[in-house]
């Protein structure tokens, strides 16, 4: 019997799933991954926009971004693992807090932009 | 018995292919956003993380057509490409802290 590939934690359990399965779950992982990069981009970008925004409210967004930004590899990895162990051990797949946090988080950035391009 | 994949790796590869290229641009753009903060580090900090954008467009879409129980299909290359989008991060916070 070989080694349980890395990481143990994850391919050490279970069995070999559909593999359909854990290509989306690879992909749901990417999905997260690019996420990150596109929040982070746009905190970054926000400072760099031409549109006149008070500064304190251009800072406060992108500072939101860019968290909301690291939080999503953090995510994409866990995550990952625990829908692979999951569908190793054929169990339902774990619920993913960031998801519904995401969207509350996009809208406050939202809000804090338009208060910035009104506030003066 | 494991049903036929269809176009799932197909599709799995061209998503390691799209998050690569989403690193080479952001990778790109960290001199010219960070040169301020960073310097000559951004450099370094580019070279990082468009070798890992090359690194999953790679091993991406070979580990997307390899049979799925294959010793590389593993969590090693998922972990650079969080550890990379984890360092794109802190750079960003970084250059926001400035």
């Amino acid at each position: 019997m070989s080694e349980p590939r890395f990481p143990r934690s994850v391919y050490g359990r279970g069995d070999e799933p559909d593999a359909r399965f854990s290509l989306a779950n690879e992909r749901t992982f990417l999905a997260w991954i690019s996420a990150g990069l596109a929040l982070v981009s746009v905190g970054v970008g926000l400072e760099s926009l031409a549109v006149t925004l008070h500064p304190g409210y251009r800072l406060a967004a992108s500072v939101l971004l860019v968290l909301a930004g690291i939080a999503c590899p953090v995510q994409a990895w866990f995550g990952w693992a625990r829908a692979e162990v999951a569908l190793r051990e054929n169990r339902p797949l774990p619920f993913t807090p960031l998801l519904a946090a995401l969207p509350v988080l996009l809208v406050v950035a939202g809000v804090l932009v338009l208060l910035g391009l009104v506030v003066q | 018995m494991s049903p036929d994949a269809g176009l799932q790796p197909e599709r799995t590869s061209l998503a390691w292919q799209r998050t690569a290229l989403a690193l080479f641009v952001v990778g790109l753009a960290l001199p010219r956003f960070g040169w301020a903060q960073l310097g000559g580090w951004s450099w370094l900090a580019a070279a990082l993380v468009v070798a890992g954008g090359c690194l999953l467009a790679l091993r991406g879409r070979r580990r997307a057509l390899a049979p799925r129980a294959s010793p590389g299909v593993d969590g090693r290359l998922p972990l650079v490409a969080t550890l990379v989008t984890v360092l794109v991060g802190l750079l960003a916070a970084v250059l926001l802290a400035g």
